[in-house]
């Protein structure tokens, strides 16, 4: 990251020492994660090793045991999930989770929720000022359906859509509230390979809109060809942490993934 | 949804309530009125409890309760004589600002003095927001059957409660509620000549709710509610605080049911405990479930037409029964609302399926 500003090269956010168990099982230990301003930031791990644990504390979903998460250097942790979206962090989910019975659009609507005002009275009265508000609230979430591109589902509820179109409705919700960090949880999860590296380019186009991106992911084409930084969990553990092509490199990054790599393997 | 397209069903509404009695008269059959009446705002109780069940989809099975409350703080206040307390400071300012009046007590000779219905119905208003903040705030972080059991606890309680306690006339109710004027020249009571203006009353009442609530369901709070019942994690995610939101859901569905059981209780002159019943609270669920869930219209529909062959007593002694039964084949057929009985989208559907169904036959074979 260039510049010398303090405030621009200050980590967007930065958790310390996060920790959380379930019962006896440790999910995550003594975690600590920055996310630079405008970068994408990978997560990689093998199953079970706290990825989905690390984001749901940093969104809110879950409080961790020990440690703080800072977002633009104001501590959030313990925070109820709207209030942690309401200072433009917006998340999606591994298994996708849309408001079934409502359109993509409508979908879209709600993601750009925390930006509206019309309350419960100025609704149920039908008030100018929840008309103007509802206009202005149905114009970006517009502009969000055609930046992912998905205007010819805009209408159609999400519950018949495609799998590709759902996870993309999703995205679109995500971003129709403007956040100024994205969490993407397993973003190709279940995509094919053309899908997998169209949603890449969407993240990259995400991203060159302003939006800080972080990402969990198990499609390593797809880690490997986007994200700027990537930290590796293991059994709730950091285990590496650098630029795609030194984390390919890591004996440990190998080890964790493909086990030790004994004498009669490594042969030709 | 443009505004002429949401006020266009509201004014049809408006228009079949307003036909009715005219069509009631011309077959000879003006009683009917009465049990519409009632059916009215029993509506009225059930479409806030639509805008819970079927929008935020969060279960009560105490709305009976709510109502009960409204009706019973009514009753109490516009009955219970405070001739006895005429010494205190407050009472001659209090008479003076027309929140206490004078009149006879039930033997028709001694004075009496009693709350006004205006200050009683606000009295009720009042008391059911505060009770339902104090029960919607510990019971709404249950879901599903844990909530149905909790809010069903609630309703218990109230029914008891007015069982037991002498001031609210245990099991004889209260009775000698006087008349509600709502507007000048109108009053809300069981006035046989009156009969018609207190139709229309309470259709005014009911067409008034359900454009609240219609605007209220297309409004950006109104779609938040929709997204807790879709997803309330994926809800919160989006920066919608569904503890709040499903709060203010609970209380104005309680206003609701307060509101038409204090306007009931006027209509009837008096209110008793099997209001409060807990068959009552599963009636209203059964006609939301019935109605579709998340459907305004039909579960107005469906609360208008059930109640009043329930009040005709078509149903005989299987009233609760039926209800009953109508409760179980919602959730066994159309557990997730999808009744394509009612709503308009199915009827186009169906319409659509009726006409085009050569030409999608054809595609078929291909």
């Amino acid at each position: 990251m260039p510049g010398i500003d303090k405030a621009k090269t200050a980590p967007i956010l930065r958790a310390m020492g996060l920790s959380r168990s379930f019962g006896g099982l440790h999910a995550l230990q003594d975690v600590s994660l920055d996310v630079p301003r405008g970068c994408i930031k990978g997560v990689i791990g093998p199953n079970g090793a706290g990825k989905t644990t690390l984001f749901n504390l940093i969104s809110g979903s879950l409080k961790p045991d020990s440690g703080t998460v800072c977002f633009e250097e104001r501590p959030i942790q313990g925070m109820k999930p709207s209030r942690i979206a309401a200072q433009g962090i917006s998340r999606t989910f591994q298994n996708i989770k849309l408001f079934h019975g409502m359109t993509a659009l409508e979908n879209v609507l709600v993601g750009r929720h925390r930006l509206g005002r019309a309350g419960f009275f100025g609704g149920m009265l039908n008030l100018p000022a929840a008309g103007r508000d509802e206009r202005m609230l149905l114009d970006r979430a517009r502009e969000a359906i055609a930046f992912i591109g998905i205007e010819d589902v805009a209408q159609r509820e999400v519950s018949g859509l495609s799998f590709g179109h759902q996870r993309a409705v999703e995205l679109a919700r995500a971003i129709a509230s403007d956040p100024v960090l994205l969490l993407l949880d397993e973003p190709a999860a279940g995509l094919n390979m053309k899908e997998t590296s169209d949603m890449g380019a969407l993240v990259r186009k995400i991203r060159d809109r302003g939006v800080t991106v972080l990402m969990v992911e198990h499609d390593m084409s797809l880690v490997m060809g986007i994200c700027d930084d990537i930290t590796v969990l293991n059994q709730g553990r950091k285990i590496f942490e650098g630029a795609p092509d030194a984390v390919q490199r890591s004996a440990e990054v190998i080890r964790v993934y493909l086990g030790e790599v004994n004498a009669e393997d490594s042969q030709p | 949804m443009s505004a002429f397209k949401r006020i266009m069903p509201v004014l049809g509404l408006a228009l079949i309530l307003g036909l009715a009695p005219a069509m009631a008269s011309l077959a000879g059959a003006r009683y009917l009125l009465t049990q519409m009446t009632m059916s009215i705002y029993y509506a009225l109780a059930t479409v806030g409890l639509c805008l819970l069940m079927g929008y935020a989809g969060q279960i009560s099975m105490g709305h009976a309760g709510f109502m009960a409350i409204g009706g019973y703080t009514s009753s109490v206040l516009t009955t219970c004589n405070l001739i006895g307390h005429a010494q205190m400071p407050a009472f001659s300012l209090l008479e003076r600002s027309g929140v206490l009046f004078r009149t006879v007590s039930a033997d028709g000779v001694s004075p009496a003095v009693c709350v006004a219905p205006w200050a009683a119905f606000l009295a009720a208003i009042i008391l059911t927001i505060a009770i339902a903040l104090l029960i919607g705030m510990p019971v709404l972080r249950l879901k599903g059957h844990y909530l149905a059991m909790a809010t069903m606890g609630f309703g218990i309680i109230v029914h008891r409660m007015v069982i037991g306690f002498r001031a609210l006339g245990e099991a004889d109710g209260i009775s000698g509620v006087p008349a509600f004027p709502v507007l000048p020249g109108a009053a809300i009571s069981g006035v046989i000549s009156d009969r018609l203006s207190n139709y229309l009353l309470a259709a005014a009442a009911l067409v008034a709710g359900v454009w609240l609530l219609q605007n209220l369901v297309h409004s950006r709070a109104g779609r938040a509610l929709r997204a807790i019942r879709g997803s309330e994690e994926a809800a919160e995610a989006s920066g919608v605080d569904t503890d709040r939101y499903k709060l203010m859901t609970f209380v104005l569905s309680a206003v609701f049911a307060a509101a038409a059981g204090s306007f009931l209780a006027h209509y009837n002159g008096g209110i008793g405990p099997s209001e409060a019943g807990v068959m009552k609270s599963v009636r209203a669920v059964a006609l939301v479930a019935l109605g579709g869930m998340a459907n305004l219209w039909g579960t107005l529909f469906s609360s208008l037409i059930l109640n009043f062959l329930s009040l005709r007593g078509v149903f005989q002694s299987y009233d609760d029964a039926v209800f009953g039964a109508i409760l179980i084949a919602a959730m066994v057929f159309a557990p997730h609302g999808r009744i394509p009985f009612f709503t308009a989208n199915a009827a186009a559907r169906a319409w659509r399926r009726l006409t085009g169904r050569r030409g999608r036959g054809g595609d078929a074979r291909d």
